[in-house]
């Protein structure tokens, strides 16, 4: 807990020392850059320690100074579990921060951007250490500030602003329900930190317990940001600098699937709605998400909502295992959990990685859109060989990490299917059919977003575009090689995943370890066989043309020889097929009638559009009633500092009255 | 030995895969009154290629280089997991089908970058409708799978297809039969067969296989044309194995020439159905699809009960 509290000390000082070097923006980065990493890898010791060992570490501190504040931390396997991707993506993101923002123009903000940066990186790391209710609350909204003043780093746009606030809104929303529910659970009064089960309601309670469960699955899935509670994400990834829309998306909105976990792990596993609702919220992300994914004109957004369908599989993964552990699946139970949280940790690095390639690569070419780029793979050595290794990830492809986290789920629903009357059968189905959907269109949509971006031909004549800088490009190589280096390590993963997995279900024995690994253990085997397979295809290829003759020419366009560049598959061609079968969810409007008379219509503007505002709509809808049924108490609202003077001293009156008596 | 049948069966599967390919065009000539090319075309087609220099597009990189190979050791390594007949397959392990349908998705992967990386708006828009179709197809065949795994109480291919055996018929024979033609139009869409796609078009707008390897050549044709051979291969023995014959336990070569007549069985009725029914339009497969994907879930919850 040393190295802890020294790390947590050394963001904050730096953070600090950064908001008095605004002036001097290399000094700052410098300065934050090497802190952070290295309160990073302090804090690696300990968290390692647990990771691998797995006995707990606490530390309990009162302070009745700071009106009973209770410093109690706790590093458990589940803690440890998540810190881990925490840790080393926060170290990544450091590096690559530094080089992103190193030829910033707009460098008065830099040291304000540093001073946040490391507080985030502080509130994410006491977030998941925090065992008390007010200092997890605490930490909670910190995050969340500090991550919303990062999204408005470049608030001099409007549409930052507006995602700014639409974020602020929903995070708040989302730490309300959790304001409610921890009042709930101190109110029952406990000593042993709030994460002690006594306090939770047990299943004869019902509507308290169905309430404090709803808050939950509430307030953490808006940080969670699966659906129907995801509508700030795509706004808010593409407005961030690249490293903070890494670290937004590989770990703060996995604080809120720790949340629910904990909250389970608390309360315990009896019900089996809330497998269902999160199976079902898992489901309509994974594949809705991509579906809107389909078209979009920037990159960042496109990733945004990948990361949306993957905590959609995380919660299917969750949800199943909830389900399973209310009707009697232990093995199905540790499979979907352990796959859940695998497919958790390994998504942290390889959305990581995507976002601090698409960042680059937006930077080197001056647009992110699709559209306009095209071709600069060869420019691009680094930058497009980790963006094509995070969307082959992405896109499952056995050989990298995003695989080995789905293939427990499948396992764990394929396991669930042989338990005939537990009621296991539609859930099960249902998990299968929404992984292998949602896995499909996020292959479409990941070769159609690398391919326009990276292949072909240049489509705008910019200039050849330039790697944007060296600390950049060593973030992405280390990124890539830890996904590689996950690939092969997953059975080794596996002490620590039935660690985390028992942490949340008691019942769940850690000898199930050598179980786990034993089903991890052939994937790892079958992406190394195809590794040294394709390296020794490749040797053959090339041994077999070495006398041959190979020449070079233009591309087949039907023997039409001057083809260029803009006659390439765009992205919206690419996807125009998806979009239109999908049409009951993707309204398309036809562009302006063209006049199809002459030969050479002129030109005409059209445009298209898309009806995705379904939460929109309905949260507008939502938003408009309540406005009206409550403007009865507008008068209410005076905007006078004195009559809410009067207010506050009413209520405290009406306390006080309610307390004497 | 008897550890060695399955490594046998599989060089029977690599040698035997790219024959279906002419029994396809035999019966396919056979219906249009011709005599067709010879039952080995393909194997000559390799060869052939296999001798070829290369020609490369100045617009294409890595990816373009990368694929035929990368494809090629994805399919060989799902063939590895795929039961033959009587026999179990070389490996297997609890979950291997979701590995294998992953493998070919990686396969995809691969094809459909390298069809970018040509900067050809025909490479692309082949690209563009196998990633499509793809959505559709790999559904109906993880329900087609589930549905085997009801009804075997297996969670491996090997358990489904070989150890179950006959145990999987005494369900609902009527019900599992559905599986099978659920599986045999999985393999058309996957094999870009008609209604699907059609081999033997000579226009590229109308390609969608075919298109993706227009500016391949040499021993990249060759790779390309063998994976898809052994994908044939791969798709063909789940309906294959299903129907397969269990009642009698015929030795080893009686049990590869079986299963090789009724994979060739399969591949004749692909080229009679080739003969007699005109290609899809493009917006029609995806409801194709759906309809197979309803057949299947009808079928997961009859076996389920």
């Amino acid at each position: 807990m040393v190295f802890i509290a020294a790390a947590l000390l050394l963001l904050l000082l730096s953070g600090l020392c950064a908001l008095f070097l605004n002036n001097r923006p290399a000094v700052a980065a410098a300065l934050c850059a090497t802190a952070c990493i290295a309160s990073c890898l302090a804090a690696l010791f300990p968290v390692f320690a647990v990771f691998f060992s797995g006995r707990e570490m606490s530390f309990d501190l009162l302070w009745p100074a700071a009106g009973g504040l209770r410093l109690f931390l706790v590093l458990d396997r589940l803690s440890a579990f998540f810190l881990v991707p925490v840790l080393l993506l926060s170290a990544l993101a450091a590096l690559y921060g530094w080089g992103y923002l190193r030829r910033e123009r707009n460098s008065e903000s830099c040291g304000r951007q540093w001073f946040f940066f490391n507080m985030l990186v502080a509130s994410m790391l006491a977030v998941f250490l925090a065992a008390d209710g007010l200092i997890f609350l605490l930490c909670w909204e910190m995050m969340a500030l500090s991550s919303f003043f990062l999204v408005v780093s470049r608030d001099e746009e409007e549409s930052v602003r507006r995602a700014g606030f639409i974020y602020l809104a929903a995070s708040h929303c989302g730490t309300a329900a959790l304001f409610v529910m921890f009042a709930f659970l101190s109110a029952a009064g406990i000593s042993g930190g709030f994460w002690n089960s006594a306090a939770f309601p047990g299943p004869d309670v019902g509507v308290l317990r169905v309430l404090l469960l709803s808050l939950g699955i509430f307030g953490f899935g808006m940080k969670a940001g699966f659906m129907p509670f995801h509508f700030w994400l795509p706004r808010a990834h593409p407005a961030a600098p690249s490293h903070v829309s890494a670290l937004m998306s590989g770990i703060m909105i996995k604080a809120g699937i720790y949340g629910i976990l904990r909250m389970f792990s608390v309360a315990g596993v009896t019900d089996a709605w809330c497998g269902a609702a999160l199976i079902i919220a898992g489901i309509c992300s994974g594949i809705l998400a991509m579906l809107s994914a389909l078209n979009r004109r920037d990159t960042k957004s496109v990733l945004a909502y990948s990361s949306i369908e993957n905590i959609g599989i995380i919660c299917m993964g969750t949800g199943l295992a909830v389900y399973a552990a209310s009707c009697g699946g232990t093995l199905v139970c540790l499979l979907a959990l352990s796959g859940a949280l695998l497919h958790l940790f390994n998504h942290a690095f390889f959305k990581g990685l995507l976002f601090m390639a698409a960042g680059a690569a937006g930077k080197s070419c001056g647009s992110r859109d699709p559209d306009a780029l095209g071709g600069c793979a060869k420019a691009l050595p680094v930058t497009s060989s980790s963006f094509f290794l995070g969307a082959a990830a992405a896109s499952g492809v056995p050989l990298l990490n995003g695989f080995p986290g789905k293939f427990l789920i499948y396992l764990a629903a394929f396991c669930g299917l042989q338990l005939k009357g537990s009621g296991l059968l539609l859930p099960s189905t249902a998990v299968i059919v929404g992984l292998s959907l949602s896995g499909c269109l996020s292959l479409a949509c990941f070769t159609g977003l690398s391919g326009i971006i990276f292949l072909g031909k240049p489509r705008s004549c910019a200039g050849r575009p330039e790697e944007y800088s060296a600390l950049m490009g060593a973030a992405m190589i280390s990124a890539a090689a830890v996904c590689l280096f996950l690939t092969f390590a997953a059975p080794l993963l596996s002490f620590s995943l039935c660690g985390a997995v028992s942490a949340v279900f008691a019942s769940t024995d850690t000898a199930s370890a050598s179980g786990l690994a034993d089903r991890l253990a052939p994937l790892s085997c079958a992406s190394a066989w195809v590794f040294v397979l394709i390296a020794a295809a490749l040797a053959a290829g090339r041994l077999l043309l070495r006398r041959r003759k190979v020449s070079f020419g233009e591309t087949w366009n039907c023997a039409y020889a001057a083809a260029d560049a803009r006659m390439q598959y765009t992205s919206a061609s690419f996807f125009y097929p998806l979009s239109r079968t999908f049409t009951f969810f993707n309204v398309r409007k036809s562009p302006a009638a063209v006049s199809k008379t002459t030969f050479f219509p002129g030109e005409y503007e059209g445009y298209s559009s898309r009806r995705i505002g379904v939460f929109r709509t309905l949260l507008s809808g939502i938003a408009a009633k309540l406005e009206f049924s409550l403007s009865c108490l507008r008068w209410l609202q005076q905007g006078r500092l004195h009559i809410y003077i009067m207010y506050i001293m009413t209520a405290l009156l009406a306390l006080l009255l309610w307390k004497v008596r | 030995m008897n550890n060695l049948y399955p490594l046998f069966n599989l060089i029977i599967a690599l040698t035997a895969a790219p024959l279906m390919s002419g029994v396809i065009n035999r019966v396919k000539a056979f219906f249009a009154g011709r005599k067709g090319p010879p039952l080995l075309q393909l194997y000559f087609d390799i060869g052939k290629l296999l001798r070829k220099g290369a020609v490369y597009s100045r617009t294409t990189g890595v990816f373009f280089r990368l694929a035929p190979p990368a494809g090629l050791v994805f399919i060989l390594t799902a063939l590895l997991f795929i039961p033959c007949g009587a026999y179990p397959a070389v490996l297997f392990f609890p979950g291997d089908m979701v590995l294998v349908v992953y493998l070919l998705g990686a396969q995809r992967f691969c094809m459909l970058l390298a069809a970018l990386d040509t900067g050809s708006s025909f490479e692309g828009m082949g690209a563009s409708r196998d990633a499509h179709f793809s959505v559709f197809s790999e559904a109906v065949l993880f329900l087609c799978l589930a549905a085997m795994s009801v009804a075997s109480g297996s969670v491996s291919l090997n358990g489904m297809l070989f150890t179950a055996g006959g145990r999987i018929w005494q369900v609902s024979p009527p019900v599992l039969l559905v599986v099978v033609f659920v599986l045999y139009i999985v393999l058309l869409v996957e094999n870009y067969r008609v209604p699907f796609d059609d081999p033997n078009t000579h226009l590229e707008l109308t390609m969608i296989h075919e298109a993706m390897a227009l500016d391949h050549g040499g021993p990249d044709i060759a790779m390309f044309e063998y994976a898809a051979a052994l994908k044939f291969w791969i798709l063909a023995s789940l309906p294959a194995g299903l129907l397969f014959p269990y009642g009698m336990k015929p030795d080893f070569f009686g049990n590869s020439a079986l299963f090789l007549g009724v994979i060739a069985l399969t591949a004749a009725l692909t080229g009679a159905l080739e003969s007699c029914a005109a290609r899809l339009r493009l917006v029609k497969v995806p409801q194709m699809l759906t309809a197979a994907a309803a057949l299947s879930v009808v079928a997961l919850i009859f076996l389920a009960k």
